[in-house]
């Protein structure tokens, strides 16, 4: 890839968490870009910090302390992290947009979703009322709502689940954003209904040309929507690769685990899966071994420190060290 | 017997609004179950799926006498539940047992984890009192956590371990009948496996009849023996699970079409993003629940209802149109 086709680049970035004293490390140390028009799926158990990477790329981390961030975020040559809070809000909902998880918890109950959107596209581009109206129209009517004339004006506990994270997607595209991040934005609703916003998310993409991060725990849906899939553990990325490479000769441990214990549908009925022991909690210790070694299987004495990112053709990074030779 | 639960016509409704002044004489009602009929055998595992608001949930508390039913009966080892005096309910209460979706709301926060594990036995008065802490620590090894959590609070624990503690629990009276509503669901990719070969385990060494509800086909096509498909409130096809790939139902094609496999083109994929909204009140309809959505539906689905009709003796369909189903995917 031509560098000028990246459009955000995260380099050692660094977020340390304070709860009750204790430092957690959320982030620790992760190196990623993303080009324009690219879907990329980070994967990872809760607690990995998929979750912290995003708001950290949207400036809706408190920085608490000097050294609570470090590392730099650069999305259009200059460093996110920099930014004073008003700056970010000008990035913020117009060219990086984000899909939460619960859309009734992320939309304002007592407005109506005609306005909610409407304050959005006034805030940040230079048009009338009348014609943000129209455009609310035409971006609910975009997203596959029906009626939409008589829809703009309910409220958000009038949709359901699916028809509210199409009023999300409504509001996050509103504004041509080129990056959308998508946090678990499927993970509250029903198979079918998140088949719809699947299709209705690349569609969006296919026309207008952004990029997507979506953010899950499912590695069946990653491997349906990504171009590149990122697997993170304990605020590390520990493999990162294209969806093909990734799923067809997975490298690292933790990887392969993660694929033994998903259940598929088309695969002989089987008693047993077979399972990692342990959790991640055990893994967010401040000493420098491999945060996956305390539930490693294959871990050997260089696993004390923690491993480069080693890599093994051009689409293909893992940070293990059974892989150094290669 | 060989039916350990056989439910019947049940049908489970809701008032659409408090009935809180006289004015109001006829409340309108949703009904969330709307006449199901389906038995489970013993040491069967029944799964049950459906979306969301299809009625999985009421079902199960229906069955576990939590609500009671507007009509039909839940016979358990041939006992009508619902005409059982209190007395006797609370006997046979601690023959089924239920595992809750959410581990994290339903232990009680002010309790030990030891004095949860007890509070069942307390209550069947089922153990001597100093028996009960070595019940306490053989429960916990069976679901394979440290005997050293029982002084823990359920805030000190993790998802996981909550969960083991509520399957802990559920299996402390050897119930012969567990229900089990979404136990995975809350859960990570690796937990989810290890509390999958949890119940797989206890299934074995108990023999325990489970009825699992879930919303995930993927876990339910491996956990169940049979599969049965609701919507609506209503059972649309009951399926052998190592047939599951060979159902007829147009919803359980389109469920099927939706699953997501690890890269694997699933070849059902719906082409086009399907755009509906569940009709919710299912009262005012007449005839096939799943018309609206159906792309096989005829002028008889608006008409009649279908009845849930023996394929053969592992498959239940109720369809108008599966004929031509069947006949279009051969």
């Amino acid at each position: 890839m031509v560098d000028t086709d990246k459009i955000l680049s995260i380099k050692n970035l660094k977020v340390k968490l304070y709860i009750n004293n204790i430092v957690i490390n959320a982030v620790n140390g992760i190196n990623l870009s993303i080009n324009k028009g690219e879907t990329i799926a980070i994967v990872g158990e809760s607690g990995s910090g998929k979750s912290t990477l995003a708001l950290s790329i949207l400036g809706l981390l408190p920085k608490i302390t000097k050294d609570s961030m470090e590392g730099s975020i650069y999305f259009e040559d200059k460093n996110i992290l920099d930014y004073t809070n008003n700056y970010i809000e000008k990035i913020r909902g117009d060219k990086i947009s984000i899909i939460y998880q619960d859309p009734l918890t992320s939309l304002n109950p007592v407005k109506r979703i005609g306005n909610q959107i409407k304050e959005s596209i006034l805030k940040y581009q230079d048009i009338s009322k009348y014609d943000a109206e129209k455009e609310t129209i035409t971006l609910l009517s975009s997203v596959g709502i029906k009626n939409v004339k008589d829809r703009v004006h309910q409220f958000p506990h009038n949709f359901s689940g699916g028809m509210r994270q199409r009023v999300m997607i409504a509001m996050a595209i509103s504004n041509n954003p080129s990056i959308l991040i998508a946090d678990e934005a499927t993970t509250s609703l029903d198979v079918t209904t998140q088949i719809q916003i699947v299709n209705l998310l690349s569609d969006i993409q296919n026309k207008t040309g952004m990029s997507i991060i979506w953010i899950t725990h499912d590695l069946s849906l990653a491997s349906r929507i990504a171009n590149r899939v990122v697997v993170m553990y304990a605020g590390k990325i520990l493999e990162e690769a294209s969806a093909n490479s990734l799923y067809n000769k997975p490298f690292h441990p933790y990887t392969n685990a993660l694929l033994q214990a998903v259940p598929q549908l088309d695969t002989k009925r089987v008693t047993r899966f077979k399972n990692i022991n342990g959790n991640i909690s055990n893994s967010l210790g401040i000493n420098n071994s491999c945060v996956y070694e305390p539930r490693c299987d294959q871990s050997f004495n260089d696993c004390m420190t923690h491993p480069p990112n080693i890599l093994l053709d051009d689409e293909h990074n893992v940070a293990c060290w059974l892989y150094k030779g290669q | 017997m060989n039916q350990i639960l056989s439910v019947k016509n049940l049908v489970i409704k809701f008032p659409l609004q408090e009935k809180s002044s006289s004015f109001i004489k006829n409340n309108i009602y949703i009904n969330a179950v709307n006449g199901i009929s389906f038995t489970i055998n013993k040491g069967e595992t029944l799964g049950l799926v459906g979306e969301s608001g299809c009625g999985k949930t009421s079902t199960l508390r229906a069955i576990m006498q939590l609500i009671k039913p507007d009509s039909g009966q839940i016979l358990f080892k041939g006992d009508d539940l619902a005409k059982l005096s209190a007395v006797k309910l609370q006997k046979i209460r601690k023959d089924f047992q239920m595992i809750f979706q959410d581990p994290f709301t339903s232990l009680n926060p002010k309790m030990s984890v030891s004095s949860i594990l007890k509070e069942p036995s307390i209550i069947h008065q089922n153990f001597k009192k100093n028996e009960l802490d070595d019940l306490v620590n053989s429960l916990l090894i069976q679901v394979g956590l440290n005997i050293d959590i029982k002084r823990r609070k359920p805030h000190q624990l993790s998802g996981g371990q909550r969960q083991r503690v509520g399957i802990a629990k559920a299996i402390s009276l050897k119930p012969k009948l567990l229900v089990c509503d979404e136990p995975l669901s809350s859960l990570d990719v690796s937990v989810q496996a290890q509390i999958f070969n949890l119940l797989m385990e206890l299934k074995e060494t108990n023999n325990l009849t489970i009825l699992f509800v879930s919303h995930d086909l993927n876990v339910v096509r491996h956990f169940a023996d049979r599969i049965a498909i609701m919507y609506l409130g209503k059972l649309l096809e009951i399926i052998d699970s190592n047939n599951i790939l060979n159902c007829s139902h147009p919803y359980t094609l389109e469920l099927l079409a939706s699953v997501f496999l690890i890269n694997k083109t699933n070849k059902n994929y719906l082409k086009q993003a399907l755009n509906h909204e569940t009709l919710e009140d299912n009262q005012l309809l007449v005839g096939c629940v799943y018309k609206s959505r159906c792309s096989y539906s005829e002028d008889i689905c608006f008409k009649e209802e279908p009845k849930l009709n023996k394929l053969n003796s592992n498959h239940l369909i109720a369809c108008h149109c599966f004929n031509k189903i069947q006949n279009m995917a051969n």
